[in-house]
């Protein structure tokens, strides 16, 4: 089973996807546009390894997240957890939207000394009214991140796009840290189950990988819960948690700090080679060939 | 020249703070001061003629004007619209300067520059080796320097800010990613991926550095980095085409070479001095390396 490529919305016709690095970052918006700024509707998108920002400057734009709808008016910020599907739905507006690999973003939290979790509050969109300078300034810090993964460097250039990350991450922290977010409109039961969820499998993801185990943990049949994260992602329980496990896996990889033999004990695999074939599954290539093409090499 | 630290003035924080108002300060580590803000002189920095002991590393654009200095005695003239970068503890005197000169400048103590070297995985030596870089910049160098000076002195003054410092810190690193770009400081720096092969061939490298002295045998090198033998020679040998050996044998003799003709070593205290069993053995050891004898070697390199 290979791993399904996350969709984004620069697949979207009425956008322009204008820069990408590698399975890295992504910059997608529609500022520049001359025409009237229409997004049109899209088909379900899913994000499984990054995290994503959508920020609308004019207009209003209507999306559903998790099957939850929103509309983001004029300065609104969204944060988007990985695991969560995206439908855009026909709207008119100026927006951005960031998209940056997780484990680069942990990577940098881990940097910084941010106390910030792959989850943050364990939902998996925040949605946030800022103010019009607000939102300026974090649009001039996407304008840079782009401007650096669309100029050549002879060297460093994926450092050079994370230092201005790091940049738009001092900006965010600065401004969220005062902000409430707006409260989730969708309170069904079971959005509450695949949120409980995503908080269980975030504590113990080290050690268990059986859908029994977390359905047990949150006294529902496993066909319950694979129900709720079907409606919410598109996924079976047991896909989700191997998507989830493989991404903090990447993590320590792209570290590089750990052989493979600490990172199968770690996550608590009974034999390297049964974590080789569990990562191979569900990546497509072994975790030796995953170090090789993406890993950030440290020499000590 | 006789070392002489004394002769020197320090160029202590303090000192210069109270001598010119820096336009921007972040924890006395990062500091900015331009010639426009406060219409401060280079000369209020840095007085034409004495010689300062740096203790910070400097990178200084010249945005107009001329100004001919000398840094641990390399004489420059840098130029309208240039760039210098100078690494900690040079040495550093400014000869003559023309008449109007407008300048940016920032100053990285230890902290800061540590920091962005550990953040970008640049060694120390890579970046802030003896060398000093010099370079006329374009328009468009320029104008990143400039926005970046003028982004960063907004973010530090910048009155509410809870995440300050990774905003400095990022910035910092901009501009050392910048520079190693522009100034070509980064023949060796490989900010994106390197394989764990080559990861093994400079942890090798360094491992030979540190034991050249004491070590000859493969099975020791294999054994600190925790491969087989075999598999190291065949990193060394995608590497660099020698198999681990060589590149043993190679790195010793150049040692041995370098005791001869830079300390005036007799043959019996290099063989000594490279943990050799004997005499004869180091000798033989050499001529299978370089094809003649030290004895031969000494004769002919040194007279």
């Amino acid at each position: 089973m290979q791993e399904t490529r996350d969709t984004h919305i620069s697949n979207n016709k009425s956008l322009v996807e204008l820069c990408s690095y590698g399975d890295k970052f992504y910059c997608t918006d529609n500022i520049k546009l001359a025409e009237e700024s229409k997004i049109q509707n899209s088909d379900k998108l899913y994000n499984s390894q990054h995290r994503g920002v959508i920020i609308v400057l004019q207009g209003s734009m209507n999306l559903t997240v998790n099957n939850t709808q929103l509309k983001l008016k004029a300065n609104d910020y969204l944060a988007i957890m990985p695991h969560t599907s995206i439908e855009l739905l026909p709207s008119r507006c100026k927006m951005l939207s960031l998209k940056v690999s997780s484990y680069i973003m942990h990577d940098l939290y881990e940097q910084f000394g941010l106390d910030v979790g792959i989850r943050e509050g364990f939902f998996t969109f925040n949605h946030y009214h800022l103010t019009p300078r607000q939102a300026s300034i974090l649009a001039h810090d996407y304008e840079q991140i782009k401007q650096e993964i669309l100029t050549d460097y002879k060297s460093m250039k994926e450092y050079m796009i994370q230092a201005r990350l790091g940049v738009y991450i001092s900006h965010q922290f600065t401004i969220l840290s005062k902000l409430e977010p707006v409260p989730h409109s969708d309170n069904s039961e079971t959005y509450r189950l695949f949120n409980d969820f995503l908080t269980q499998l975030d504590q113990h993801y080290k050690q268990e990988r059986s859908v029994q185990f977390y359905a047990n943990a949150l006294n529902v049949q496993p066909k319950t819960l694979s129900a709720a994260t079907v409606k919410y992602t598109g996924r079976t329980a047991s896909r989700v948690i191997d998507e989830y496990v493989v991404m903090r896996i990447k993590i320590v990889l792209y570290n590089n700090r750990h052989n493979i033999k600490e990172v199968s004990d770690m996550f608590n695999f009974a034999s390297q080679s049964f974590f080789g074939r569990y990562f191979k599954r569900i990546v497509g290539c072994s975790p030796r060939k995953y170090i090789s093409t993406a890993s950030k090499k440290l020499s000590k | 020249m006789a070392r002489n630290t004394n002769r020197y003035i320090e160029d202590t924080t303090e000192r210069v703070k109270s001598v010119a108002k820096s336009t921007a300060n972040y924890e006395d580590s990062t500091i900015l001061y331009d010639s426009q803000t406060h219409r401060t002189d280079i000369t209020a920095l840095y007085n034409i003629g004495k010689t300062y002991h740096l203790q910070d590393t400097i990178v200084l654009v010249l945005v107009h004007g001329n100004i001919k200095l000398q840094v641990n005695n390399k004489e420059l003239t840098l130029s309208t619209r240039s760039c210098l970068y100078i690494p900690a503890y040079s040495i550093m005197r400014i000869m003559i300067k023309s008449m109007e000169t407008q300048f940016f400048l920032y100053r990285f103590g230890e902290k800061a520059h540590t920091r962005s070297l550990n953040d970008l995985y640049m060694y120390n030596d890579r970046i802030s080796a003896e060398n000093v870089y010099y370079k006329k910049l374009s328009d468009k160098e320029f104008k990143y320097l400039k926005t970046h000076y003028d982004e960063t002195v907004e973010g530090i003054n910048y009155h509410d800010f809870t995440h300050r410092d990774i905003y400095v810190r990022s910035y910092n690193n901009i501009l050392h990613i910048f520079l190693a770009n522009i100034l070509d400081i980064s023949s060796e720096i490989k900010g994106d991926a390197i394989s764990q092969q080559e990861n093994i061939f400079r942890q090798f490298i360094e491992l030979l550095n540190k034991y050249a002295d004491k070590e000859r045998e493969v099975q020791f090198y294999a054994r600190q980095i925790g491969i087989t033998p075999k598999y190291l020679s065949t990193i060394t040998n995608t590497y660099s085409g020698k198999n681990t050996s060589t590149w043993i044998a190679e790195y010793v003799v150049t040692l041995a070479k370098q005791l001869m003709k830079e300390k005036r070593c007799k043959i019996q205290e290099v063989s000594v001095m490279l943990n050799f069993p004997s005499q004869s053995f180091f000798g033989r050891f050499f001529k299978r390396t370089v094809g003649i004898s030290p004895k031969r070697y000494m004769m002919t390199e040194l007279n």
